[in-house]
């Protein structure tokens, strides 16, 4: 079956006073139908941007240049802003992290499901109220019909986050993409409102991009995971894959400091983790405690893993390292 | 087992709202200014106990007395019926030409403020909104009433159409700023992502949520437009005599003054300065309770 979302090589620039910087470089990413699939890297390694350049949301300076975005089959990347709008919130839908900002103070909730319902399809008042309550019902808020009423400031934070899957899940969405959805909840709250996501895009038969920086949430939630470290993927595998034997250097050292922190171990102190990327050759040669001289001569392309079928990985060691030749 | 219940006073806009009031006597007066001067408007030809508008028989220039507690003026008209009879046309020209300013002012405001950042022809259309206002506030304000009145002639609707014009730039500028912050919250960006076009992000989304200064501002906003109706009417550009108007009695009483006859000019010059400072405190107070950081 065809991906529900392909990405290939993408690439956005940032136009700054000194001439334009690449800041999401060949990024190629499949979600399938159905799919879930995890995001993770540290800030700045361009998550979110990502995730505006699939929604058409990049605002000058930032622009797409080159690359194609492809939905069910449908290139995104030039399409006319009006074609977007129809998909916007319709097929493609976003949850935010801290919800209450992302609701317009002055409107009920209801009142803002409702508007969701009507922007995409033509029913009246009554009938997309009606709806909003069956909505509301199913991201699990108690008395539906009084909370209809609420203003987002006389909700929890939780139950705005409700709010925002609901709306998100207004349509038949096809795919939702979460961007750091446990941000600002505590930890039973952000399991049971991952769990209730979880559960209505497998009942939605949605597919799912996660973007967060827990590891754990995305082994929990997700099929696959994407590693992005300065604008690339360098890493992506399944996650029963990546969790056994990550390759990139950059996962690893991920991995590590994500176990340390579980733990409590005393924290590995790496000055190196302060280093900007490198401009040119690996972006990670700096911090790579296996890099060769080769690293800085050439940029390595996202190469799938000879033996490890939907393994790839962006590392010219790869091979040596998923052989256990070297330890990274 | 008890029946635990608890207690509370029953907390509404209105209970609020009494509340804030009742711990600021500048905002309780100017709140009993407005009510007032709007009721003088609606009743005050009705309740003066003298006609407004002709010449009593008897001397002119009479002195405040039982019979006349304000006086009379040289054309030995009762000024106390004349000054509660003049919020009518005063108050009518403030208020309207206050809304047409708000109205027209708050929607280029949104325009200009909410399409500032992007390209094209929306960008070209929000500069060209500025240089208008530019343009506008370049003047100073009487004067360019002055000239706006004296170029289509005296009468009501030229002061209010001149008012108006004149206080677009002001709603304009106020809103344009409110925009210009409440466009980059996230909420905004949460409607474009459920596909919302602009225009409607623009005016159902960002518009309300940027009214709170315009709003605060339009009491204020009256009450300069009081003063700036007298001024014209003082130097002859706006309501004609005799109808009862602050300026014009003003005017009219102030070649008394100079010979003694001090209640001409006083009384109704004291009674639109109250008015005005009236407004101005409710102004004051709004901004305050509008504001949801000081609130509570």
């Amino acid at each position: 079956m065809a991906p529900l979302l392909d990405i290939g090589a993408l690439g956005v620039d940032l136009a700054t006073a000194g001439g334009s910087r690449r800041i999401v470089d060949d990024l190629s990413l499949r979600v399938g139908q159905r799919e879930s699939v995890g995001i993770v890297g540290e800030s700045g390694s361009g998550k979110t941007i990502l995730i505006r350049a699939v929604l058409g949301l990049l605002d000058p300076p930032l622009a797409v240049a080159g690359g194609s975005i492809a939905f069910d089959g449908r290139e995104l990347v030039g399409l006319d802003e009006r074609r977007f709008r129809e998909i916007r919130g319709r097929d493609i839908a976003l949850t935010t992290p801290e919800p209450r900002k992302h609701l317009n103070p002055l409107l009920t909730v209801g009142r803002q499901i409702a508007n969701v319902i009507r922007a995409h399809r033509d029913v009246a008042h009554a009938a997309a109220a009606e709806e909003a309550i069956g909505l509301l019902r199913a991201v699990g808020i108690p008395d539906p019909e009084r909370r209809m009423a609420a203003y987002p400031h006389e909700l929890s934070g939780g139950m705005c986050q409700r709010v925002i899957i609901a709306m998100a899940l207004a349509h038949r969405t096809r795919l939702l993409l979460v961007d750091e959805p446990t941000a600002g909840l505590d930890v039973t709250i952000s399991r049971q409102i991952l769990d209730l996501m979880h559960q209505l895009a497998e009942s939605h038969g949605t597919a799912l991009v996660l973007v967060s920086r827990d590891l754990g949430v995305v082994a929990h939630y997700c099929r696959r995971v994407a590693v992005m470290y300065a604008g690339r993927i360098v890493e992506d595998a399944s996650v029963a894959a990546f969790f056994e034997r990550p390759v990139h250097p950059y996962s690893r050292q991920l991995l590590r400091a994500a176990v340390a922190a579980r733990d409590g171990a005393a924290r590995e102190r790496r000055s190196s983790a302060l280093l900007p990327p490198a401009e040119t050759g690996c972006a990670f040669r700096l911090r790579c405690p296996v890099a060769v001289a080769e690293c800085a001569a050439t940029a390595p392309p996202l190469a799938p893993l000879a033996g490890a079928a939907g393994h790839a990985a962006r590392c010219l060691r790869a091979a040596a390292i998923a052989a256990g030749e070297i330890a990274a | 087992m008890a029946d635990l219940t608890l207690d509370l006073p029953r907390r509404t806009a209105t209970t609020d709202f009494v509340a804030f009031a009742r711990g600021r006597p500048g905002f309780l007066f100017g709140l009993a200014v407005v009510a007032l001067s709007v009721l003088l408007a609606v009743f005050g030809p009705l309740i003066g106990p003298y006609p407004t508008e002709t010449a009593l028989p008897g001397q002119p220039l009479q002195p405040p007395s039982w019979r006349h507690p304000m006086g009379t003026d040289v054309s030995n008209m009762d000024i106390l019926s004349r000054v509660i009879a003049a919020p009518r046309i005063d108050l009518t020209i403030a208020l309207v030409s206050t809304a047409i300013a708000f109205v027209v002012g708050v929607l280029l405001g949104v325009v200009s403020g909410f399409f500032g950042g992007g390209r094209g022809v929306p960008r070209l259309m929000s500069e060209g909104i500025m240089r208008g206002a530019d343009i506008i506030q370049a003047f100073p304000v009487f004067i360019f009433a002055l000239a706006l009145v004296g170029f289509r002639g005296p009468g009501t609707e030229n002061v209010v159409a001149a008012l108006a014009f004149l206080n677009v730039p002001y709603f304009l500028r106020i809103t344009r700023g409110a925009v210009l912050q409440v466009r980059e919250r996230p909420f905004v960006e949460a409607q474009r992502c459920a596909g919302n076009s602009e225009l409607r992000i623009a005016f159902v989304h960002v518009m309300p949520n940027a009214l709170t200064p315009p709003l605060a501002n339009l009491s204020p906003t009256i009450g300069f437009s009081i003063l700036l109706t007298s001024g014209l009417s003082f130097v002859g550009a706006g309501v004609p005599v005799p109808t009862p108007e602050w300026g014009s009695m003003i005017a009219i009483g102030a070649s008394n003054m100079m010979t003694g006859q001090w209640w001409t000019a006083l009384f109704p010059g004291l009674v639109l300065g109250l008015t005005i400072l009236g407004y101005a405190l409710v102004g004051d107070g709004l901004k305050e309770y509008l504001d949801p950081v000081n609130k509570r």
